[in-house]
């Protein structure tokens, strides 16, 4: 039974009983989760920006920081766990992206992080089934093992389930 | 408005219940924020106070930094480490439990207030060297290290208030986080803080940072630039997620930093990523090898 907490830019992977994955404070940061039902094995990872190419670099030592690295990184590490045949069964869902109090909308890196991992899972195929995105709040997501619920908490809200 | 709930002379004399700084590390404020210093100048205050040169050559000698060699001198270190490191350890070091406190006002853990200071600093250093020469880096990063140290006298005020704080901001009733400050206790962590830095005896130019960092139009034409620089780094470090708690991304933002930081978009992601592989080395070095964001 462990405790997984994934900082800016990581991602891991939880499947025994007991377990649990999360990451604090998502502010305009994108989180992806996947679920896989078959092998019971949790992925996540903590996005902070849209495109690698503003530093490909540093893409290299830590894909899940950039939007398009860490989808393929994740999925990846999925398939390590044994959803190779699986792909189009696993469950993907997402939360974070959220903005600053500005009418203007003069920052927007929020919004291209959720975009920008959707045309990611897009190029494979796939889509998120569920998300919390956008507003202006920050996040907390949490998803154990037992029973796979992915659990978003905000300052001065009920914990939502998505 | 609302009524005030919490008697706001209170507030402002608590700030004087708050640990003086040490001698040396006022003065090397007070030589940052007077602007046009040399490095021998911050040499020679950390060389007069044996405790803060205790703490840079035990920093410079950390792990985190890796030399292969051990460093002996102030000079050296200061070297190697550049002035806005100095001032982070200097300001760590003597300033007691104030960085580090719990914020109970705020749902911040212990070390949050820190964190996000520190993130902020490192953000303000690298916008302010894309003002022209508008804004002194080192002053943007030290005034950045000090934003939101009222936060640490207000906290304590706001415990029983945060949910209405938040409902209020919520439904519109207030326009954002400071605004509800100000109308529960008429006061803000703006004003506490820059009351406090008056009582450290900062510069004023650090002290009007302080004062403006959530309403830069406001501040004098001076240090416009500046409180700009703060208040983008700031929304920057509330996006990233280095927040002190419930207040995070709760502040109108003002875009009109284009008016004095010359970024683009794409810009702006780089120098998010370029502060964000700074602050990793520096946090370790000033805090030791915790988690970073851990609660």
């Amino acid at each position: 039974m462990s405790v997984v907490t994934l900082g800016i830019g990581e991602y891991g992977v939880v499947k025994n009983p007991g377990d649990v994955i999360k990451t604090h404070a998502l502010g305009s940061c994108v989180a992806i989760i996947i679920l896989d039902p078959t092998t019971r094995s949790i992925g996540m990872v903590h996005v902070a920006l849209p495109e690698s190419k503003v530093h490909p670099a540093r893409a290299e030592k830590l894909p899940g920081y950039f939007a398009d690295t860490a989808v393929p990184v994740l999925l990846q590490m999925m398939k390590g766990m044994g959803a190779a045949g699986n792909l189009k069964k696993l469950v993907v869902k997402l939360t974070g992206g959220a903005n600053v109090m500005d009418k203007n909308n003069t920052f927007n890196i929020g919004k291209r992080n959720a975009l920008a991992i959707k045309k990611a899972l897009w190029q494979q195929r796939m889509g998120a089934v569920a998300e919390e995105v956008g507003g202006t709040i920050s996040r907390t997501v949490t998803v154990a093992v037992d029973d796979g619920k992915v659990v978003v908490t905000s300052p001065g809200r009920e914990p939502l389930n998505i | 408005m609302a009524e005030l709930r919490v008697d706001t002379r209170e507030i402002l004399e608590s700030v004087k219940n708050v640990p003086a700084l040490s001698p040396g590390a006022s003065q090397l404020l007070s030589v940052i924020g007077g602007g046009d210093y040399k490095v021998a100048d911050i040499v020679r205050v950390i060389e007069n106070d044996s405790a803060l040169t205790a703490n840079v050559l035990k920093v410079i000698n950390s792990a985190a930094i890796g030399l292969r060699r051990e460093v002996n001198t102030v000079h050296e270190a200061v070297a190697y480490l550049g002035d806005t490191k100095i001032i982070g350890i200097a300001l760590a070091s003597s300033s007691g439990d104030t960085f580090n406190k719990e914020l109970p006002g705020y749902h911040g853990s212990r070390g949050d207030l820190g964190r996000h200071c520190l993130w902020v600093a490192i953000a303000a250093r690298e916008l302010a060297r894309n003002t022209d020469g508008k804004v002194d880096p080192g002053i943007a990063f030290t005034a950045g290290l000090l934003h939101d140290i009222g936060k640490a006298v207000i906290s304590d005020f706001m415990v029983e208030l945060v949910p209405e704080i938040l409902d209020r901001v919520g439904n519109v009733e207030e326009s954002d986080h400071l605004e509800a400050e100000r109308s529960m206790m008429g006061t803000d962590h703006c004003e506490i803080g820059g009351a406090l830095a008056g009582r450290w005896q900062m510069p004023m130019t650090l002290i009007e940072g302080i004062l403006h960092h959530h309403r830069p139009a406001g501040a004098p034409e001076e240090v416009r630039a500046m409180a700009y620089v703060i208040h983008l780094a700031d929304t920057l470090a509330m996006m990233q997620g280095f927040d002190t708690g419930v207040d995070s991304l709760q502040y109108t933002f003002d875009p009109a930093y284009t008016d004095h930081v010359n970024l683009k978009s794409q810009g702006l992601e780089g120098l998010v990523l370029d502060v964000q592989i700074d602050y990793r080395s520096t946090a370790e070095a000033l805090f030791g090898d915790e988690q970073e964001n851990e609660e």
